[in-house]
């Protein structure tokens, strides 16, 4: 048994002359929830692919579980669950029916479980998943994936067409899932809300790169916004951990990644200014961190 | 227990909310000397935050000295909560986070600590 539900090396590949993912270095430990943040196209569902043996990359090294994702299949399948975006299996089933069928697959599938989802989530079993709403149809998907109790549950917008009640509700089976730290989560979201609430870690996807994987909390706490206050601020202004410096109109700020309150006094002084420091939302360091 | 009010989007970490909160609590005697607070699994699931989240929040509050492990009971709020607790707190957690950015270990923060309080006991 690893400790490592994922772990990924160095991993790259292309599509045609399109670099999507480049040395994607990354790793879950086991018990883990981590949340997948990253503008559409930035590799998000790629990454994913990759980590579960769907798509082969060009280049790097693929651990899942303790085995090679890429040539044990079943194996995979067994031991891990998968949400993909937008997907509608058996469409042409009665609810009941697919759960049935999907949990005759596995020796580990839990009826119980998966009989009360179905009433906490107001889901109609006797209905045809072709005429269900897309979140209703969403919801069984869950359902699907989590039924076996996967060691690694890999959710790609898992949330996307789930009004605010039905998150809610999914992010509380999510935890519940969690609670003995033995369940592995990765998921990926545009909703930063959710994500704050359930993923202790984060990482995060940007042109094919990973430019933040990491605790949330020391991201939060590390990152900040800066104010230059004073009179004859410089134009441009270069300094160590200090990024994207403007000055417009006398008015200047800037980001830091790594902020340390002696160095900033240190700073302002040698500087005969003030700077002002401002914590942000997740959802404004997203922002700051996915610039060009 | 659904007195925790958790906002996301905001620039403060959940953990640091949930000690805000059972801070106030305890101050405003809602939470008695005594009390047993929510478990991490129940709290977990009812506020749907990650059972970490929860533990750290309980882990700062006991080591801070309000709350208690109590054996086959859970967290309790202690009864040692004297003011100083909660005056002392902020500098405490200021001098601990200067320390780490400054790479001091805790056992010489600890040593520190303690040569400065000889210090002024000298004086």
């Amino acid at each position: 048994m690893t400790n490592k539900s994922l772990l990924l090396d160095n991993v790259s590949i292309a599509f045609g002359d399109k670099e999507v993912l480049k040395n994607i270095s990354f790793e879950l430990p086991r018990g883990s929830v981590t949340g997948l943040l990253g503008k559409n196209g930035a590799g998000k569902t790629t990454l994913m692919k990759i980590a579960l043996g769907l798509l082969r990359p060009d280049q790097g090294s693929v651990n899942l579980l303790g085995i090679s994702a890429w040539d044990s299949p079943a194996e995979v399948r067994r031991r891990i669950g998968y949400v993909a975006q937008m997907d509608t299996p058996y469409y042409w089933m009665r609810v009941r029916d697919c759960l049935t069928l999907v949990g005759s697959f596995y020796d580990s599938w839990d009826a119980a479980l998966i009989d009360r989802y179905l009433r906490e989530w107001d889901i109609d079993r006797d209905a045809y998943i072709q005429d269900l709403s897309f979140g209703q149809r969403q919801k069984v998907c869950i359902l699907l994936a989590i039924g076996h109790r996967p060691e690694l549950l890999v959710l790609d917008e898992p949330v996307a067409s789930l009004d605010p009640g039905a998150r809610r509700q999914f992010l509380k089976a999510l935890v519940s899932l969690n609670q003995d730290l033995e369940h592995t989560i990765l998921f990926s979201t545009h909703i930063t809300s959710d994500l704050e609430r359930i993923a202790a870690d984060v990482a995060l996807l940007h042109c094919g790169t990973l430019t933040y994987r990491g605790n949330l909390d020391e991201l939060k706490e590390r990152c900040r916004r800066l104010y230059f206050v004073g009179d004859n601020l410089p134009e441009s202004f270069e300094h160590a951990g200090i990024e994207r410096y403007q000055n417009q109109q006398g008015r200047a700020s800037a980001f830091t990644r790594n902020w340390d309150q002696a160095e900033n006094d240190a700073l302002a002084k040698s500087m005969g200014i003030r700077i002002e420091e401002e914590s942000l939302p997740l959802e404004e360091l997203f922002l700051e961190l996915t610039l060009e | 227990m659904n007195d925790f009010v958790i906002k996301t989007n905001s620039d403060v970490p959940i953990y640091r909310q949930l000690v805000e909160q059972v801070r106030r609590m305890a101050a405003s005697g809602r939470v008695k000397p005594g009390d047993r607070l929510p478990s991490v699994r129940q709290l977990a699931e009812n506020l749907a935050i990650n059972p970490m989240t929860i533990s750290k929040a309980y882990s700062l509050l006991e080591q801070s000295g309000l709350l208690e492990r109590r054996r086959g009971v859970g967290m309790v709020l202690s009864h040692e909560t004297g003011r100083s607790d909660n005056l002392l707190q902020p500098a405490i957690e200021e001098l601990i986070m200067q320390a780490r950015q400054l790479g001091i270990s805790k056992r010489e923060l600890v040593k520190q600590l303690g040569a400065a309080w000889e210090f002024e006991n000298d004086e």
